[in-house]
């Protein structure tokens, strides 16, 4: 997995929002749904006013004077307005039920004021409340009632003057995350020129929150800052629109704070979330940023759906597939394990007299033991790692351990597990949108499980995948059961071993003196440090050494127990690292397949398709049984748009749901789009676009 | 036996809360906490005997999944909260669980605090788990306020008894016996002002549950250790 250099990034989506605030709780700044201020000569000179010009007299001006003498006037003009109570309804399907997503409303109200200084730029301004109030972390007891976890308690204060660091910190992070906002948008437009071309515009716009301490004073919305003693991302404390933390546990919420709270300000300018979104859903999200190319791009992303789909399905079928080769496979890997032993023994017979261990030994004794026992260490670390360690015999055990047909299976499996899931997180790259994560319910990955009618389809595609150990001849002796054909999963992971012995394999190149002596020494200091390390609650610690022939007996046991668990561990990373890529790579050809089949089927034609005839059977039932389900779910909310919920819609479960990546999705970058501008753009064209002025669209860089 | 009933509890990322109590036919009700919702630095599988009008209550749900999201509970939380008694009484009774602790060790006088990460394995059966090497986390904290975080690089090796038994847990699964304990001993680099630590780690719970052997992710912080 990659990791960023600062976080890492495991879940989906670290650092989004969890919870939108509620209607009630975002303030309105002003009552009037819409004021029109027209100043001359600034922005707050509304006692310099001049009488403004009507259309119909900057018509008449224009054609007198010309165009420049219309342009100069209006360039001197500063005009403010107040877009209040823009109510922003979204519909996330963010909840779940039965496997399936269920979505839930939410609305803010985007209250600010957007100014435009003439020709030179557009201001849009939000005023917000910092206040503070503390929030329920504890979930409600059994039987009992109370507010949920994350619900703001009691009374919101203001946050005292005294208190610099918070008001400092709400006032810095504003100005930060505007950084994300700033310098990206622009208005482009053109005024109307009767007898020339058209003027050109282009007017950047200024981001700006300014910061409303007072309990009653007038703002457009009210954000809660917690002190540092309140953790960000602990329970009941996740970041959102109404609640910033100064102090945020950083492996949940890896962005940095500046984005996260670039995300917030999307929303107080009236930006909705796009996380969690059903397919019609992203259906709409794509026609509003790429109205040309959404038919495609959605044909594109329905098709990686259904691949996701099916190797979500597959998961469960696959694993147990592998389960039934698992003696095959471990009897290979166990038929290999002498030459294991002598090269890990060798390695063990260097690697143990290397000084670090000898140095590592010596440490742990001293810090072990009784001051009067110290002086004769020495010899008995000399003693345990020269004459009395035995090579042969600690990796013997290490071996023998690691390649038990238990442990061999167990690693396998967890592996092949973990490689299957790997690729349902990946993002999908959308054209004309950008990164999008598929997100699959639980009632996908058990689609083709016992009892359902994919089961047949999905073992015989397993079977295929991974292989079956062939019945036994008749009168064939007991033994172990045959290793499934090359060309099978368990088939490549049990020739494997047969590779070992060869010159630059994994034996030869990861089993070395080096590679002990790593392993040897960090196995001496986790043991020392168990014992030095005050115990868990409830384990009695051990006490120091006090007589030399404890002391021998812990250095004994030392030795004796470090080298075998770094022989263990040696062969565990072998098997590790000569089983994963075959793992891997199993995968990403059963992906490629998927992919195929669902080209095939989604992109052919039906008669050319019906003759074409089908490659794998079982392939194309899986891809039809999820197709079928993808394809019920987009006829179930056809039409319903990017807010079902709030334009009374309905909004059925869905098996499958879409996170955006950039800044106002999971926010995993701070991607913005020219179309998230559009409500905001339009409130410019309708309140601040002049007379003579094309409507503006947005550029953003 | 066979599982009858699933309830989830869950929030979204980042907080991502993650237990599940399974009823099974006999009348067995296991939990299973992978990311828990108590501060408690423990995961694994606890179990209790439902009775009376909450196994009736649970019994109508299912199977399910039935998931409550703790950030929007349901209005008509009776299920809900019949499935909290019963998660709150099986807590009473570890099967297998695996409690993390983080422990500092004198300074050594290097550059860096050496420290441990511990596991006590608690319940009547052995708990099976494995680390994420990439996970391992350092938070320093002044008092309650993270001062900042440091990755701390892969583990070499696994879990280790104090008798300087392996346990695993390194690219192979642990199995820890109740009453057993190990550690893996770490290299932490406190900032200046630091009085306190956590670790935060993440890995593979298996076997939690008897019709579910696969790995599934577990994410948990250790109690601040002082410094």
């Amino acid at each position: 997995m990659e990791k960023p250099a600062q976080a890492k990034i495991e879940r989906e989506p670290a650092s989004r929002p969890e919870a939108k605030r509620a209607p009630e709780q975002a303030t309105a700044g002003h009552d009037v749904p819409v004021a029109l201020e027209q100043a001359v000569g600034g922005l707050d000179g509304a006692d310099t006013a001049r009488p403004v010009l009507a259309p119909a007299a900057l018509l008449a001006l224009q054609r007198a004077a010309g165009n420049r003498a219309v342009v100069a006037r209006l360039d001197a003009t500063a005009q403010r307005v107040a877009v209040t109570n823009q109510a922003t309804s979204e519909t996330l399907y963010n909840q779940s039920s039965g496997g399936q997503a269920t979505a839930a409303q939410y609305s803010i109200n985007a209250n600010y004021e957007m100014t435009r200084a003439g020709d030179s730029g557009a201001t849009v301004q939000v005023k917000i409340k910092f206040l503070s109030q503390a929030r329920n972390t504890v979930p409600p007891p059994p039987g009992g009632s109370g507010p949920a976890v994350g619900a703001l308690i009691g009374s919101p204060a203001e946050i005292p003057a005294s208190d610099t660091a918070r008001r400092d910190w709400a006032t810095n992070m504003t100005t930060s995350a505007l950084t994300h906002w700033n310098g990206r948008l622009t208005l482009v437009g053109e005024e109307v020129n009767v007898l020339s071309a058209n003027t050109p515009k282009r007017l950047p716009v200024t981001f700006q929150a300014v910061p409303v301490w007072g309990l009653n004073e007038e703002a457009h919305n009210t954000v809660i800052v917690h002190p540092p003693a309140v953790q960000g991302g602990s329970t009941g404390n996740p970041i959102d629109a109404g609640n910033y933390y100064m102090n945020k546990d950083a492996s949940v919420y890896p962005a940095n704070d500046d984005i996260i709270y670039a995300h917030e300000y999307g929303h107080l300018i009236g930006i909705p979330d796009e996380y969690s979104q059903s397919n019609a859903q992203m259906n709409a999200l794509l026609h509003q940023a790429s109205p040309s190319g959404a038919a495609s791009s959605m044909a594109a992303l329905d098709r990686k759906t259904v691949e996701r789909m099916v190797l979500s399905a597959m998961g469960r079928p696959l694993y147990a597939q592998l389960q039934t080769t698992m003696p095959a496979v471990t009897g290979a890997i166990r038929a290999e394990m002498a030459q294991v032993k002598t090269k890990i023994a060798q390695a063990a017979k260097a690697g143990v007299r290397d000084p670090a261990v000898r140095a590592e030994l010596t440490s742990e004794l001293n810090a072990l033991s009784e001051a009067a026992v110290q002086p004769g260490i020495p010899s008995a670390v000399a003693f345990e790692t020269t004459a009395n360690f035995s090579n042969v015999t600690v990796a013997g055990q290490g071996v023998e351990t690691a390649f038990s047909a238990g442990a061999v299976g167990t690693q396998i499996g967890d592996a092949y597990w973990r490689v299957l899931r790997a690729p349902l997180a990946d993002v999908v790259n959308v054209a004309g949108l950008g990164d999008v994560k598929i997100n699959l319910q639980s009632a996908i990955t058990s689609a083709a499980g016992a009892g359902t009618p994919q089961a047949a389809s999905a073992s015989g595609l397993a079977t295929t995948v991974v292989g079956a150990s062939p019945a036994p001849a008749a009168g064939a002796p007991p033994g172990l059961p045959a290793l499934p054909p090359p060309s099978t999963l368990a088939g490549q992971i049990g020739a494997l071993p047969g590779t070992w012995s060869a010159a630059g394999s994994a034996l030869q190149t990861g089993v070395t003196p080096a590679a002990f002596t790593a392993k040897m020494v960090a196995a001496l200091q986790s043991a020392a440090a168990a014992a030095a390390a005050p115990a868990p609650p409830g384990v009695a610690p051990p006490p120091k050494i006090a007589r030399a022939p404890e002391m021998w007996r812990k250095a004994l046991q030392l030795m004796t127990g470090g080298a075998k668990e770094a022989a263990r561990q040696l062969a565990v990373d072998l098997i590790a690292t000569s089983v994963e890529p075959v793992l891997t790579a199993s995968v990403t050809a059963l992906q490629t397949g998927i992919q195929t089949e669902v080209t095939r089927i989604m992109t052919t034609p039906p008669a050319t398709l019906a003759a074409a005839g089908p490659p794998d059977p079982n392939m194309t039932a899986m891809v039809n049984a999820m197709k079928a389900r993808l394809d019920a779910a987009k006829a179930a909310t056809a039409g319903s748009g990017r807010d079902p919920l709030g334009s009374g819609q309905a909004a059925p479960a869905q098996d499958v749901t879409y996170s955006y990546q950039g800044l106002m999705g999971s926010n995993r970058s701070a991607a913005l789009r020219a179309d998230q501008f559009q409500p905001l753009v339009a409130q410019f064209n309708s309140k601040l676009k002049t007379f003579w002025e094309k409507a503006f669209r947005a550029d953003v860089h | 036996m066979e599982r009858v009933a699933t309830f989830l509890w869950r929030t979204p990322p980042p907080t991502s809360v993650d237990e599940e109590l399974a009823l099974f036919d006999e009348g067995t009700a296991l939990l299973v906490v992978r990311h828990g919702r108590q501060a408690a630095p423990s995961i694994g599988t606890w179990r209790a005997g439902p009775e009376g009008d909450d196994l009736a209550t649970l019994l109508a749900a299912g199977p399910g999944p039935v998931v409550f999201d703790l950030l929007a509970p349901p209005a008509d939380d009776a299920l809900l909260r019949a499935a909290d008694r019963v998660a709150a009484s099986a807590r009473d009774t570890p099967l297998a669980v695996a409690g993390f602790f983080g422990q500092a060790l004198p300074a050594a006088g290097g550059p860096d605090r050496p420290a441990v990460l511990q596991v006590l394995a608690s319940g009547t059966e052995a708990v099976g788990f494995e680390l994420d090497p990439g996970s391992l986390q350092a938070h320093y904290l002044d008092g309650g306020r993270t001062l900042s975080w440091q990755p701390l690089p892969p583990p070499e090796i696994g879990f280790m008894t104090p008798e300087a038994e392996g346990l695993g847990g390194l690219r192979s699964p642990a199995e820890v016996s109740p009453g057993r304990y190990g550690a893996v001993r770490l290299a932490l680099a406190p900032p200046p002002g630091a009085t306190s630590f956590v670790i935060r780690l993440g890995g593979w719970l298996r076997r939690a549950l008897p019709d579910h052997p696969m790995p599934e992710p577990f994410e948990v912080r250790t109690d601040p250790a002082d410094l």
